[in-house]
């Protein structure tokens, strides 16, 4: 029952929202505007059922001339339909499911990412193990463990299965004002006492993406934030934590640039260099990998997951849906449908293979400085 | 009914039934008092009876019976103050509703406590371990907690936040933009935000005192100080308070007589000091101007000048220490301006400002200097559109079908016009450096820099009273150079144009007058 003051005394709060399509031109905006705790809370209010302003106002325990303008905004831009005349229902897909439904869900990803460890990582490592020495590299301290956590989780995310996968999720895409094309999705917190660590398995994102215009900056950035990884949630943060920065220091284009101090400063923050620990205290040592070819190229030389996951991976996805379908409102089920398609390219998965080989040993525990940088690669061309 | 379905019953109105008593008795000790009765009743009934139709109304009328018992029982022994009044079941549900609207609006501790305690039912022991605190301050907060319920359960919540129109008409930076690009807009691009800022500049306030001002929930205002503070726009102050850290400012009246008046000495003292002749040898040579056209490329000329020259005073010193550090790097100054009805310029809000564009040199050698105000047409100026026009003028956009979107493009934006059959670029163009072009004009006079200064303490004074207390000398910092305003500037190009000294535009020249655009070589000139 939907009560005063329901989500003001006890809020909830999602994960950072994933984007999947194209941005458009007030993405910061619309990016910002969804991580505010009153914004999450309004599209939880009408997540399972069309509220009037004044009945999302009361479980807000406020008036509604406070949230009118958070709610036009989410209309304008398509993340809440007002389907009739004071009647609004979200329109961003939430993951909020229920206790159950995520220990169920821990079992089931935790034996998928055994089967991986088991069956695909092997071939993976000895893989790895040659490109490690062959190809044109940059990697701090050339470290092989360093490179392998970033190419077992780069591996498991690129080598998908289901190859028309984002052809199927692009029906669901919603056209916003700003011109973008996309689905939105997060994940409710939890504040359950699970069995497990939830908050470990928490992923912030799987995105690869280029920065500016390509000529300036003919590079590629992939990157998976987990619990292993110490940097900032969030797409924007993500995009702007340096990276054209870091392309001139590789480059040797910062020596002429004004702004140099400001980009050095803005490299050391986000972990992308170190100061070195021998020579002069201005000398400094790239703290990323950085991969001399395309994403494509490098993936491409990646094994491919073995055969018997496709039918494995079919009944998976069916197992899932049918667990957690009833847990997402009527107009989010279809795009469940094929969200959650592909369980073993998904990130509940990755990260408890990145967990698993960490327990055997075969991955090591990771420096505080790696932690910044890690499962994260940067392809220039 | 069984003792375990009973048990977990009473449970979920622990809460409920607390409310009741508090809401009938307004005393904390004897509101517990009447709660244990009352649960103690209901239990019993529960273990009595099997089946319960309407389990709220079940409730409520034991608890209205025990309530009636309590209150002839206890005036006889001691004084209290009850409501006497007769209740119904809507009226219960009402106080309920109630109260829970004012559990979101104490502080996070005292609404933490409350819900591990009502809601989730834990021990005072179990929060005190849950929320690091011992017990004693749990029973603290919790008593606090129950105070603050009982005051404001009869105050009436209006919000200040209007909707309908932004608080803040608008929102300026100085000094350097972070590697979002974003400025200050960005941060309050709610009028909810800028309500936070607002209502927290003249004075110090606890987020609690801010969640009652505006009518807004703690826990929503707690996030949103959140992300201003971890940006530098609030100062987390002692006493956990709150205070905005930039200046809003109400817009005083333009003086037209002041511009006018500024404008004449400026067009007397200054420009009379410029000599167009002297130009002309580097027309062409390190100057190029569309057509060899004078008149344009003085338009551009006088303005630069005037922005250049007129500022006087070191702004990076001044502001230097005013500068505040933003989360994606940016350092800068922000400001606001709120309308207060008297403001009649709103829709020229992105008119009579600066603007200097560039990148990393090394992969662009080119940037821009650029004024806007309403002597111009123009339709977008972002630097990958003047980048498009440095190629074209580097002669790298052949003229081929595949490059005919940029092509459109600069038609479209007037960076480039036909001439005979081929296209020209349509902007100034140096092929120095703007402090080069800078130094070859003349300084200001000590005269007209004294006429500045006194104009600058003047402004400030008129604005004193906008700034609060503890941005005073940030204001005045603010105030430099106020001889270089924009309005002042525009009246100078209208004194010129009264004068004959510049003419009229051309249609095609508005899309691109008082800009220059300044890179390694002047464009090359092509031959169909």
């Amino acid at each position: 029952m939907n009560r005063t003051g329901q989500l003001a005394i006890k809020p909830i709060k999602f994960t950072c929202p994933e984007y999947i399509g194209i941005d458009g031109t007030n993405f910061f905006n619309i990016d910002y505007s969804l991580a505010k705790l009153l914004t999450q809370n309004i599209l939880y209010s009408a997540y399972r059922e069309p509220l009037s302003i004044s009945e999302i106002a009361k479980l807000l325990s406020t008036h509604r001339t406070v949230i009118e303008e958070d709610i036009d905004f989410l209309v304008k831009n398509g993340f809440m339909l007002n389907i009739s005349a004071d009647n609004y229902l979200t329109n961003i897909l939430l993951h909020d499911l229920s206790f159950e439904a995520q220990e169920k869900l821990h079992k089931i990803y935790s034996k998928v990412a055994k089967d991986i460890c088991d069956k695909y990582v092997p071939a993976l490592f000895d893989i790895g193990k040659e490109l490690f020495r062959s190809l044109d590299l940059i990697i701090p301290n050339n470290d092989f463990n360093f490179w392998l956590w970033s190419v077992i989780a780069f591996a498991c995310s690129r080598k998908h299965i289901i190859p028309d996968l984002y052809q199927q999720i692009e029906k669901f895409f919603v056209s916003r004002k700003d011109g973008g094309h996309n689905l939105v999705y997060a994940t409710v917190l939890k504040k359950h006492k699970f069995n497990f660590n939830f908050d470990l398995y928490q992923s912030y994102g799987d995105r690869d993406f280029t920065i500016g215009a390509s000529e300036m900056y003919p590079f590629r950035i992939w990157l998976y934030n987990t619990y292993y990884s110490n940097r900032p949630d969030g797409k924007i943060a993500s995009a702007f934590a340096g990276f054209p920065e870091l392309y001139d220091f590789i480059n040797n284009r910062l020596e002429n640039d004004p702004d140099k101090d400001e980009c050095i400063e803005r490299l050391l923050s986000n972990g992308l260099i170190v100061k070195a620990l021998e020579n002069n205290k201005n000398d400094y040592d790239i703290n990323a990998i950085a991969i001399k070819m395309s994403l494509n190229d490098f993936s491409d030389l990646l094994p491919a997951m073995p055969n018997e996951f496709i039918d494995i991976n079919h009944e998976l996805d069916r197992h899932i849906y049918d667990l957690c379908k009833t847990q997402y409102p009527p107009q989010m089920q279809d795009l469940f449908h094929v969200f959650c398609k592909n369980t073993i390219n998904s990130c509940g998965v990755k990260t408890r293979v990145l967990e698993l080989l960490l327990q055997k040993g075969v991955l090591k525990p990771l420096t505080a400085n790696q932690k910044r940088t890690v499962n994260m690669l940067m392809f220039l061309d | 009914m069984n003792k375990e379905i009973a048990d977990k019953t009473i449970e979920k109105y622990t809460y409920k039934i607390y409310g009741f008593s508090l809401t009938k008795t307004m005393n904390i000790d004897i509101a517990e008092e009447l709660a244990s009765n009352i649960t103690f009743e209901v239990y019993k009934a529960f273990l009595k009876l099997d089946i319960i139709s309407n389990l709220d109304g079940f409730i409520w009328k034991i608890a209205s019976n025990v309530y009636s018992q309590f209150v002839s029982k206890e005036v006889k022994h001691r004084s209290m103050n009850p409501i006497l009044k007769e209740d119904s079941e809507s009226d219960f549900d009402e106080q309920i509703d109630r109260l829970r609207h004012e559990i979101a609006f104490l502080s996070k501790t005292q609404r933490e406590v409350i819900v591990l305690h009502y809601f989730d039912k834990l021990k005072i022991s179990e929060i005190a371990e849950r929320l690091n605190l011992s017990l004693g301050t749990v029973k603290w907060h919790l008593h606090e907690a129950r105070n603050s319920l009982r005051e404001n359960y009869l105050d009436d919540r209006e919000s200040n936040i209007k909707p309908q129109e932004p608080l803040f008409t608008e929102m300026i930076n100085r000094g350097f933009i972070g590697s979002w690009g974003i400025g200050m807009n960005y941060y309050f691009q709610r009028n909810f935000s800028q309500n936070i800022a607002y209502s927290i500049y003249n004075q110090a306030k606890t987020s609690v005192e801010i969640a009652k001002e505006l009518a807004v929930p703690v826990v929503f205002i707690e996030d949103e100080i959140n992300h201003l503070c971890e940006n530098g726009f609030i100062n987390k102050e002692p006493g956990s308070r709150f205070r905005t850290n930039f200046c809003i400012i109400k817009p005083v009246r333009e003086d037209n007589d002041r511009v006018k008046k500024y404008a004449k000495l400026i067009t007397d003292m200054y420009i009379s000091l410029i000599n167009p002749e002297s130009f002309s040898q580097f027309l062409g040579n390190t100057l190029y101007s569309p057509n060899n056209d004078m008149n344009f490329f003085l338009w551009s000329i006088f303005t630069f000048a005037c922005s250049r020259k007129l500022r006087f005073i070191n702004e990076r010193i001044m502001w230097s220490k005013y500068l505040v550090k933003r989360k994606d790097g940016g350092r800068n100054i922000a400001y606001a301006k709120i309308d207060d009805g008297k403001n009649t310029n709103k829709d020229n809000k992105f008119k009579n400002i600066d603007q200097i564009k560039y990148y990393n040199p090394d992969i662009c050698p080119m940037y821009y200097w650029q004024f806007n105000s309403h002597f111009d047409e123009r339709k977008g100026s972002e630097y990958l559109i003047y980048k498009t026009l440095y190629d074209f003028s580097k002669g790298l956009i052949p003229r081929e079908p595949a490059y005919v979107d940029n092509y459109k493009l600069l038609f479209d934006k007037g960076l480039i016009v036909s001439k005979g059959k081929t296209e020209i670029a349509n902007t100034v163009i140096c092929s120095l450096s703007l402090i080069d072009l800078e130094a070859l004009l003349p300084d200001i006079p000590n005269s007209l820099k004294i006429l500045g200064k006194e104009l600058d303490e003047e402004i400030f004074e008129q604005n004193r009273a906008n700034y609060a207390l503890h941005l005073q000398d940030l204001g005045r910092a603010l105030t430099i150079n106020s001889l270089a305003d924009g309005s002042i500037r525009v009246a100078v190009l209208e004194n010129l144009l009264d004068l004959g000294i510049i003419k009229p535009l051309k249609k095609n020249q508005k899309l691109s007058v008082n800009t220059i655009m300044f890179c390694d070589s002047l464009p090359i000139t092509k031959i169909i």
